[in-house]
C-alpha cells in the first residue's frame, strides 16, 4: 500500500478540536440465536512533525472519552439526535426515545492505546497529499447486540470522542453535550433482515481525487463548486443586501419578486442549487426594463449574479460520482437454506380445448362435385408444459430462473430451454362418427421433427393420409390449400407472459351438400384428435449448469489459493497487498474474474434451488456485497476464506442434489399429449350451401334424360333426331337417372334369363360362387359399355358442345359398331361357359338370337349419354351425372340380377359414385353463350 | 366486426378475446399488427441474435358466418419463410451455440450482480454524522439510486 494515505480535508477528518475516531472496519460475529458480536476496530489519526513524541499523544488521549453508540434509524442520526438520544437515558428522562431507535451506548476503556503507545504498536510512516506526516494508532471494541430490536430495520453503529464521560453526557443538558463531543464517525451495520452490505453512495470527488464532503454549489456553467473561495454564506449575505434595497416599498411585481428571492434564499440555502435557482428566478422576473423599480432590481439581481458565478476557481470544480462504501465484515456462519424441488402441478389440459378453433367452409359450388375444408387452429401450452412437466422444471424452478435475467437476455434462456424440450411428433386426426364401420378415420395430417438434433428442427416435414373408403377429399400439389395442409407459428401472449406453440390445418371431405344441410343436428359434426409428442432433453442443461458452477467453483478455489500465499495480503488488516492486486487481474485475461462470476453463479444457484432470498433484488445485494468483500482492491482475506467456504458447502450440499436428480433421469424422455374434441360445425357460406343442396337434390332425384323407347332414331349432326323410316321427329320421355337404372336392370335380366333359357330351358342352378361369378361379369359389360359411351359423350361436349353425338339407330344398328360388337359377344360367350359350368350339358344358343337383348342393354347407354341437355331448375345446364353398376344399390327394385351385382359390388368403379366426370364446364365447346 | 384474441385463462386454458370492439378499431388493431412486421426479423439478421425479437407472428381473430357460424381467421404479419426462420431461431440451438449463449447470460448475470467498475472506493473513507457546523461536513452526499427505494447513507452535516 502507498504510504500517502489521506486524500481532501484532512483536518476536518482527523478532527479540529477534539479527535475524532476512525472505522478501520467492524467484524460481525454470531454471538447467539438471538445476538450477534460486534468487533468494532478504530484508529486515532494525527497530524505530526517530525520531531512528535509519543508521550504527547497520549496526555492528550487521557483527557478525552470515547464512546460508540448503536442505533436504528432509515438514515444515519444527525448529531443533535444522537445527543437527544445520550439524554434520554433511562435512569434520566425515561428512555422513550432510547427505545425507538434500539439505542446501545458504550463508554469504552481505551487503555490498550496506551499500552500500544508506551509499545511503540503504532505507525507513524504514512503521510497525506500535502507531505505532512501523520501518526496512526489503532484498537478495538466489542459489543454483544440483540438482533431481536434491530432485525428489520438499518442499524448503524455511531463513534465520537467527547471531554465528559458517559455518565456526565447523560447528566448534562443537550447543548453543553453537543459543544463537549467531537465528530460522529458513523458506519452502517445491517440493512433489514440483518444483512450486511457495501453499498453505493454519491460523492463529490476533487480534482485529486479526494472525497470532498461537503455540499457544493452549482455553477450556472453547470459545474459544481467546493464552497470555499464563494460560501454560502456570501451568497446569501449579499443577495440579502441587495433585497433589502427593494423591499417593503410596493406590493405588486416588484413584492412578488422580492418573496420569490427570499424563498430560494430559505430553501436551497444548504443545498448544490442554490445560485441555479436564484438564477431560475432571475429569468422569471414580469419586467427586465430598466426603467422601474422592478426592472432596476432584475438588472442589479442579473449583475450579481454574474459576479458570484465569475468569482468561481476552477480549481475548486468537483464531480459528482459514485464510491463504494461498507467496512463490515459478515463473519456469521450463515448455512444456506436447503435445497427445495420447485412444487409444480400439472395442468388439466395442456392443448386447450377452448382454443381448439375450427371453422368450415364449403368450396363446391353446383351438383357437380362436393368439396369442403375445415380450418383448424390449436395451441399447445409449451412454455407451461416446459415449466410443469419437463426435467428441469421438476429440479428447479423456471420462474425463478427467468427472474435472474432481463429483456433480451431473457428471450435467449428461454430459447435455450426450449431447444432442449422440442416437439418431435404432432399429429392432427378426424374422422365422421358416421364413418366409423368404414375404417375410423378420415383423415390425418402429422409434422414430425428430427427432434434429436437441437439445431435441426424440420417444421416442414408433414405428411396427411386420407382413407379412401371415407368422404376424405385430398389436397393434392396443384391445391391452394397445399401449402396450408399443416402450419406452424410463433405465438404467445404477453400478459401473462406466455410462449405457446401455434398450429393451423386444413382438411378437406366431400360430403354432398344434400347431406350436409340434412344433418339432424343442424351442423356437421366431426371429431379430432390431437397427439402431441415432446422430446425432453433438458436434463442435459442441468447437467451443464452443474458443470459450470464446478467450473467457477474451481476458479474461485484458484483464486483463494493465491490470496492465501502469505506475501499476498497485509497480515495486520488481512487487505491484499498492492502487487497482489495488480498480478492477480493479469492472471485473467479473458476478463472473467472469479471474484464477480463466483459470486454471481453462487447467488444466483442459491436463488432458483433455496428460499433463501425472497426476492431477485436481495440477490444483487448479496452478490454485490460478496463481490465488494473478495475482490482484490476492497476485499479481504477473511471474506474470500469465508466465500470459498460457502461455495463448497452449495457444491456439496445443494448443487450435489441437483447433479443427484439430474443423473436420475434420461435424456431424450418422450412426453405425450392428446386432446380429443367434437365439432359440431356450421360452414360459415352455410346460404351457398343451400342453392348447392337444392341443385343435387334437382340432379339426384329430378335429373332427367331422354328415353327414346321402341323407336329406330337416326341422329344427324345437330338435327332433331328422327325415325328412320319416316324421317319424322320422335318424341321421348323423360326419365330420372334411377328410373334409367330400373330400365337398364330389366334388360339386363331378361338378356341374362332369356340366354339361361335357350341354353337348359330355364334349369339353370348357380351356386353361391357361381351367382357371384354372374355378378362380375355383368359389372364388367357395363363397365365397359360406361366407359365407352362417356368417352363418345365428353369428346362431343369438348368438340361440338351440348348436341347429340352421331353414331348409327339406337334400337338396331349400335351393336353392330365394333367395340360395341366384341364387348357384347365376349359377355354373351362368357355367360355360356358360366352357364355350362354350372348345368353341364344345355345346348349354348347361337349369338344372333341374343344379339337383340344385348343390343338393348348397349342402346340403353348409348341412350343414356346421348340424352340432349335439360335445363336444370335454375335454368343452369344440367351436366349429366354418369351412371355406375353402383348406382344399382339406390334403385327401388330388388331382384336376383341386382343382388348378384350390389352384394359383389367391386369398388374400384371407372368413374365415381354419383358424379359428372365429364368436361369442366369451361371445356365444353361454345359454353360461353351459355347463360349462367 | 371481429373479436381479436388477446388472451388465454391462466388456469383453465379458456381463450380471451377481445369484446365491444368497433369495426374500425378492430381494423386498425389488424393494420398496427401487420406493421409490426419489419421489427420483428428479417432472414439475413438470423446469424446475428442481438437484433432478433421472440416475436408473435400470427393473430387470430373470430367472426360470426352465416347462419350464426362461427368463422375464425389469422393474420400474418411476416411471410411462410420467415415464419420458419423464426421457429428454427427461436426453438433450435446446438449445444455449442448454447454454450456460448449462456455464458454471455452469465457475464452480463455478472456485470449486474457486481458493483460497478466505476465506483470509487477510498483507502480511507470518513463519514461523520450532519452537524450543525456547515464548515465541518464530512461524508457523501446523497443515496444512490438502486432498483428498491431505500434512504440509507451519506453522512452530511
Amino acid at each position: 500500500m502507498s504510504n500517502i494515505a489521506l486524500k481532501g480535508d484532512v483536518i476536518q477528518n482527523l478532527g479540529e478540536y477534539l479527535p475524532n475516531p476512525y472505522i478501520e472496519s467492524i467484524e460481525v460475529e454470531e454471538s447467539s440465536s438471538s445476538s450477534i458480536n460486534v468487533n468494532i476496530f478504530y484508529s486515532f489519526i494525527f497530524l505530526i512533525n517530525d520531531e512528535y513524541n509519543a508521550e504527547d499523544i497520549s496526555k492528550n488521549l487521557q483527557d478525552i472519552n470515547i464512546m460508540f453508540a448503536f442505533a436504528r434509524s432509515e438514515s444515519p442520526l444527525k448529531k443533535q439526535e444522537i445527543v437527544n438520544a445520550i439524554v434520554d437515558a433511562p435512569d434520566g428522562q425515561g428512555g422513550t426515545l432510547r427505545e425507538a431507535l434500539a439505542f446501545f451506548i458504550d463508554d469504552v476503556n481505551f487503555e490498550s492505546i496506551f499500552d500500544k503507545l508506551s509499545d511503540g504498536d503504532y505507525i507513524d510512516d504514512l503521510y497525506d497529499e500535502e507531505g505532512r506526516r501523520i501518526f496512526k494508532i489503532t484498537s478495538q471494541h466489542s459489543r454483544t447486540l440483540p438482533t431481536a430490536s434491530f432485525a428489520n430495520d438499518n442499524f448503524y453503529c455511531y463513534g465520537f470522542s467527547s471531554t465528559q464521560t458517559l455518565a456526565n453526557l447523560e447528566a448534562n443538558p443537550k447543548n453543553i453535550i453537543y459543544l463537549n463531543t467531537g465528530n460522529i464517525a458513523y458506519e452502517k451495520l445491517f440493512s433489514p433482515g440483518l444483512n450486511i452490505l457495501r453499498e453505493e453512495e454519491v460523492i463529490y470527488v476533487g480534482s485529486q481525487g479526494e472525497k470532498y464532503g461537503q455540499v457544493p454549489i452549482l455553477g450556472l456553467n453547470r459545474n459544481f463548486y467546493k464552497t470555499e473561495n464563494v460560501t454560502r454564506e456570501d451568497i446569501i449575505s449579499k443577495v440579502n443586501a441587495l433585497v433589502k434595497r427593494f423591499e417593503g416599498r410596493t406590493i405588486g411585481p416588484l413584492s412578488d419578486s422580492v418573496n420569490s428571492i427570499k424563498t430560494v434564499l430559505s430553501k436551497e440555502a444548504d443545498t448544490e442549487n442554490l445560485l441555479v435557482q436564484l438564477d431560475k428566478v432571475r429569468r422569471s422576473f414580469p419586467n427586465k426594463t430598466n426603467n422601474n423599480r422592478v426592472g432596476n432590481l432584475y438588472a442589479a439581481f442579473a449583475v450579481l449574479l454574474r459576479n458570484i458565478n465569475s468569482a468561481f476557481r476552477p480549481v475548486d470544480i468537483v464531480k459528482k460520482e459514485k464510491y463504494l462504501t461498507g467496512k463490515v465484515l459478515d463473519l456469521r456462519e450463515n448455512p444456506v437454506a436447503a435445497y427445495e424441488a420447485p412444487t409444480q402441478f400439472s395442468l388439466d389440459q395442456y392443448i386447450p380445448e377452448g382454443m381448439f378453433f375450427l371453422h368450415r367452409e364449403r368450396l363446391s359450388e353446383d351438383e357437380t362435385s362436393d368439396l369442403a375444408i375445415n380450418r383448424g387452429m390449436f395451441f399447445i401450452r409449451y412454455e407451461e408444459m416446459l415449466k410443469r412437466e419437463s426435467d428441469i422444471g421438476q429440479l428447479i424452478d423456471i420462474d425463478k430462473f427467468y427472474e435472474t435475467v432481463t429483456g433480451l437476455e431473457l428471450e435467449t434462456l428461454k430459447r435455450i430451454l426450449f431447444s432442449y424440450f422440442r416437439p418431435s411428433y404432432i399429429k392432427v386426426q378426424k374422422s365422421d362418427p358416421n364413418e366409423e364401420t368404414l375404417g375410423g378415420f378420415m383423415y390425418s395430417i402429422t409434422q414430425q421433427s428430427i427432434a434429436s438434433r437441437r439445431d435441426s428442427r424440420e417444421t416442414s416435414y408433414i405428411y396427411s393420409n386420407r382413407n379412401p373408403q371415407s368422404q376424405a377429399a385430398s389436397i393434392d400439389q396443384s391445391s391452394e390449400f397445399y401449402s396450408e395442409r399443416f402450419r406452424e407459428y410463433n405465438f404467445g401472449f404477453d400478459n401473462p407472459s406466455e410462449r405457446m406453440l401455434c398450429y393451423s390445418f386444413v382438411d378437406a371431405d366431400s360430403f354432398s351438400a344434400v347431406y350436409e344441410t340434412n344433418q339432424e343436428n343442424f351442423g356437421m359434426i366431426f371429431d379430432y384428435k390431437i397427439d402431441v409428442s415432446i422430446r425432453d432433453d433438458t436434463n442435459e442443461f442441468v447437467t451443464y449448469l452443474v458443470e459450470k458452477f464446478f467450473e467457477v467453483d474451481t476458479l474461485l478455489q484458484d483464486y483463494k489459493d493465491l490470496a492465501n500465499e502469505i506475501c499476498s495480503y497485509n497480515n495486520i488488516d488481512n487487505k491484499f497487498n498492492d502487487f497482489f492486486v495488480k498480478s492477480i487481474r493479469d492472471r485473467y485475461t479473458d476478463g472473467v474474474y472469479p471474484w464477480e462470476v463466483a459470486p454471481s453463479i453462487y447467488s444466483v444457484m442459491v436463488y432458483i434451488l433455496t428460499e433463501q432470498f425472497p426476492n431477485f433484488e436481495d440477490v444483487i445485494r448479496y452478490s454485490k456485497n460478496v463481490s465488494a468483500t473478495i475482490n482484490p482492491e476492497n476485499g479481504n482475506l477473511d471474506s474470500l476464506t469465508n466465500f470459498a467456504n460457502a461455495m463448497t458447502s452449495l457444491k456439496q450440499n445443494q448443487i450435489a442434489i441437483l447433479a443427484f436428480g439430474s443423473a436420475g433421469r434420461y435424456r431424450g424422455t418422450t412426453r405425450e399429449y392428446q386432446l380429443e374434441k367434437t365439432f359440431n360445425v356450421l360452414s360459415f357460406n352455410y346460404s351457398d350451401i343451400v342453392g348447392e343442396a337444392a341443385a343435387e337434390f334437382e340432379s339426384l332425384f329430378r335429373n332427367k334424360m331422354n328415353y327414346y323407347f321402341g323407336a329406330d332414331i337416326r341422329v344427324d349432326g345437330f338435327r332433331e333426331p328422327r325415325r328412320t323410316d319416316t324421317n319424322d321427329t320422335v318424341s321421348s320421355q323423360e326419365k330420372t337417372k334411377a328410373q334409367f337404372m330400373v330400365l337398364l336392370l330389366e334388360a339386363i335380366e331378361i338378356a341374362v334369363l332369356q340366354i339361361g333359357f335357350l341354353y337348359a330351358g330355364g334349369n339353370i342352378r348357380l351356386d353361391s360362387g357361381q351367382e357371384r361369378s354372374l355378378g362380375i361379369l355383368i359389372q364388367s359389360y357395363i363397365n365397359n359399355l360406361q366407359i365407352f359411351f362417356r368417352d363418345l359423350r365428353n369428346d362431343t361436349l369438348k368438340t361440338k358442345g351440348f348436341v347429340m353425338f352421331e353414331f348409327g339407330k339406337l334400337s338396331e344398328k349400335t351393336i353392330e359398331q365394333e367395340t360395341i360388337h366384341g364387348l357384347s359377344v365376349d359377355f354373351f360367350l362368357d355367360l355360356i361357359n358360366l352357364y355350362e359350368e354350372a348345368t353341364p350339358g344345355g345346348e349354348a344358343p347361337n349369338y344372333s338370337d341374343v344379339s337383340d337383348l344385348l343390343n338393348e342393354i348397349a342402346n340403353l347407354i348409348y341412350n343414356y349419354y346421348n340424352s340432349p341437355i335439360i335445363p336444370r331448375f335454375d335454368g343452369k345446364p344440367n351436366l349429366q351425372y354418369d351412371i355406375t353398376v353402383a348406382d344399382f344399390i339406390t334403385i327401388p327394385v330388388q331382384n336376383d340380377i341386382r343382388d348378384m351385382i350390389v352384394l359383389n359390388l367391386d369398388p374400384e368403379l371407372p368413374v365415381p359414385f354419383d358424379s359428372y366426370t365429364g368436361p369442366d364446364i369451361t371445356e365444353i365447346a361454345g359454353y360461353e353463350d351459355i347463360s349462367f | 366486426m371481429a373479436d381479436i384474441l388477446i388472451g388465454i385463462q391462466s388456469g383453465s386454458g379458456d381463450p380471451i378475446f377481445s369484446e365491444n370492439l368497433s369495426a374500425r378499431e378492430t381494423q386498425s388493431r389488424v393494420d398496427a399488427f401487420s406493421l409490426l412486421a419489419p421489427e420483428v426479423l428479417l432472414p439475413t439478421n438470423l446469424s446475428g441474435s442481438a437484433t432478433l425479437k421472440f416475436s408473435t407472428d400470427i393473430m387470430i381473430t373470430k367472426q360470426l358466418g352465416d347462419a350464426f357460424s362461427t368463422y375464425y381467421t389469422y393474420y400474418q404479419n411476416v411471410d411462410n419463410s420467415t415464419i420458419e426462420s423464426m421457429l428454427k431461431h427461436n426453438y433450435n440451438m446446438t449445444t455449442a451455440s448454447v454454450h456460448a449463449e449462456f455464458s454471455n447470460i452469465l457475464n452480463n448475470i455478472t456485470q449486474e450482480l457486481t458493483p460497478p467498475k466505476s465506483s470509487r472506493a477510498f483507502e480511507y473513507d470518513f463519514k461523520f454524522s450532519q452537524n450543525q457546523n456547515p464548515s465541518i461536513n464530512t461524508g457523501s452526499a446523497r443515496p444512490v439510486r438502486t432498483r428498491t427505494a431505500r434512504s440509507s447513507g451519506g453522512g452530511g452535516y
